[in-house]
């Protein structure tokens, strides 16, 4: 027996009111959990007098770069607080239209009024850093690409993709940050500041401690918080745990992306102190861990989401994304700590900064506590394309068997084996030239998109599936336009 | 039907546990994030627990030392061995303990953050003049 859903009785999609309503909660609660950093940071005890009410107020002398940098999250605060206002006002004129499609349309402004103050971070940073952030594009699109390029029968649109990967460069680099530095402020006030110089060591350390799980419990949540809206706002034909893996591998790219503008930067001013160059930090972030680290815990991630989207208890969903954020967690933390680690075990083995250790010891520590997490990510990433592959294949020879002429049972087998379908398009560019190759293409995604409204996640949707059909039929029986020294032959 | 089942699912009831393999793998994954924990805590206690060395730059650890003097071991018998009476040993009351609000916590901006690479060599020390007593 298949490891995979049954074909029969799944149910209508739900309707786009309850969907923006669920996409507000998400945001709700992503604005929430900053409100209570605030409250947190408010009510700390007080180190010194005069201390401002939060510690983001802190005034920092002078107008240098960095300056300005620790200067966003209070920008953040006030934006935040605009943007809350505003959405009120927009949520009581979204309540009060008559029309159900405008409403849902505020609704997305509402999104972006809660949400959008935290892009301010990242933003500025991009801004601050254009070279850098032009250095790490052409790697970035790489892994943007293959993931486009790695769907196999139904993927996501390039814009859902690309959404997936701007909620990773913009929100929740920006998140982290916000709540973070308010957290920085938080700890510390409840650790105090007596005692001498080892025990303030031993705190600072503890403090450290404390604010890397923090900053993986938020990210964590943010990306939950960008796969969960993903899932939800752009309901695609396939929702499958290949699906959430696709969204958050994206995401994972683009906080992969934002991350490596600031690291490199921050490495390449401090390389006196931390022995690690801005070079070495974009070989380590941008070639060798590319396909391991934020990409992989989001894949993780969003494969916990993709499946528990199909499951039908809600314990079972939660389990699975339990599961998943917890995994998230514990691989972000340990990928902070345990390579620097082990990195001073073998200090005395290996000369720092040597040929052997910049491209081999050095990415084999980091790919060594990131391992397990990819592993399991390829394993889930098999599975799913396996699952999927199978119900294909089925939903093929379903339509096939109809007899309406959009799929026929000679095209099943090319259709049901990714290998023969890019074979048959590359001996269409061979034989018919580039437009053939082209039309090939499209009739195959207009059949994947007909036998995706087939399926079982989503139910089906007979005027859709009935126009998908049309569709199909039209690009095949459209003249061919082969090129004449093919037809001259 | 499922009592706690959400009549919004994507997919609904299944009469079978759907995806066992698929499950079964991302709750090895939460184990594995579980022991990730586990080991960064180990990580931290065994690390954080050695003394921090300060690692000076290779050029001012190479300072010549200084030839060893005849210094004496001993104390003369009047040497003061504490404070004079009445001398104050605590802060006057009022004295400031805290630094000044304003007072600048961070590096002024332009202020070099990396140590100079040029670092010029050390002058070597002159001979020391005799010691009376020395031959």
């Amino acid at each position: 027996m298949t490891d995979r859903p049954p074909l029969e009785g799944a149910n209508p999609r739900p309707d786009r009111t309850l969907v923006h309503e669920r996409a507000l909660l998400v945001a709700r609660l992503a604005v929430g959990i900053y409100l209570l950093e605030l409250l947190l940071n408010l009510t700390r005890p007080r180190l010194q007098e005069h201390e401002p009410a939060l510690t983001i107020f802190q005034q920092l002398p002078g107008g240098s770069a960095i300056s300005q940098f620790l200067r966003l999250p209070e920008a953040v605060f006030w934006t935040l607080l605009v943007g809350i206002a505003v959405g009120l006002v927009l949520q009581v004129i979204a309540v009060r239209l008559p029309s159900e499609q405008r409403s849902n349309q505020l609704n997305w402004a509402i999104l972006a009024a809660l949400l959008g103050p935290f892009g301010l971070i990242p933003l500025r940073i991009l801004v601050m850093y254009p070279l850098i952030a032009l250095a790490c594009v052409p790697s970035t699109a790489f892994a943007l690409w293959l993931l486009h390029r790695g769907q196999q029968f139904g993927r996501l649109p390039v814009t859902v993709l690309l959404a997936a990967f701007g909620w990773g460069v913009l929100i929740v680099p920006g998140y982290v940050r916000a709540c973070s530095s308010l957290a920085i402020g938080t700890i510390t006030a409840y650790f105090g500041s007596s005692g001498d110089i080892q025990a303030l060591l031993h705190r600072a350390l503890l403090v450290l401690e404390l604010v890397i799980f923090h900053v993986s419990l938020v990210s964590v949540l943010i990306q939950a918080a960008g796969i969960g809206l993903a899932l939800l706002l752009f309901r695609h034909r396939i929702t499958d745990l290949i699906t959430g893996m696709v969204l958050g591998a994206a995401i994972g790219v683009g906080l992969n992306f934002s991350e490596s503008v600031i690291l490199i930067q921050l490495f390449g001013s401090l390389s006196s102190f931390t022995g690690a160059t801005g070079g070495f930090e974009y070989w380590i972030r941008q070639s060798v861990t590319l396909f391991g680290g934020s990409l992989a815990f989001g894949a993780l991630l969003g494969a916990a989401f993709g499946l528990a989207a199909q499951l039908p208890d809600r314990r079972g969903r939660a389990t699975l994304v339990g599961a998943g954020m917890l995994a998230v967690i514990g691989a972000m933390s340990a990928n902070e700590i345990v390579p620097g680690w082990f990195s001073h075990l073998i200090d005395d083995l290996v000369e720092r900064g040597s040929v052997v250790d910049t491209l081999l010891v050095s990415p084999l520590i980091v790919l060594l506590v990131q391992a397990p997490f990819i592993v399991l990510a390829f394993l889930l990433l098999r599975s799913g394309l396996r699952q999927r592959a199978g119900i294909a294949r089925e939903l093929l020879a379903a339509e096939a068997r109809t007899g309406r002429g959009a799929i026929t049972p000679a095209e099943t087998s090319v259709l049901g084996d990714p290998a023969l379908r890019f074979w048959a398009t590359v001996k269409t560019y061979r034989w018919l030239g580039l437009s053939a190759a082209r039309a090939l293409r499209r009739l195959h995604v207009a059949q994947f998109e007909l036998i995706g409204s087939h399926w079982p996640q989503l139910g089906a949707e007979p005027s859709s599936e009935e126009a998908l059909r049309d569709k199909v039929l039209r690009l095949k029986s459209a003249p061919s336009d082969r090129p004449k020294e093919h037809l001259d032959r | 039907m499922d009592a706690d089942a959400d009549p919004h699912a994507v997919n609904q009831a299944p009469a079978r546990s759907p995806f066992p393999a698929q499950r079964m793998l991302l709750l090895i994954a939460g184990g594995c994030g579980v022991g990730a924990l586990v080991l960064t805590v180990i990580a931290d206690v065994t690390w954080h627990s050695q003394p921090t060395v300060v690692q000076l730059p290779e050029r001012l650890r190479q300072v010549p030392t200084l030839p060893s003097l005849p210094l004496p071991t001993d104390l003369p018998s009047a040497f003061p061995t504490g404070l004079p009476s009445g001398y104050p040993t605590e802060l006057p009351s009022g004295y400031p303990t805290e630094l000044p609000s304003g007072f600048p916590t961070e590096l002024p901006s332009g202020f070099p953050t990396e140590f100079p690479t040029d670092f010029p060599e050390l002058p070597s020390l002159p001979d020391l003049p005799d010691l009376p007593g020395d031959n």
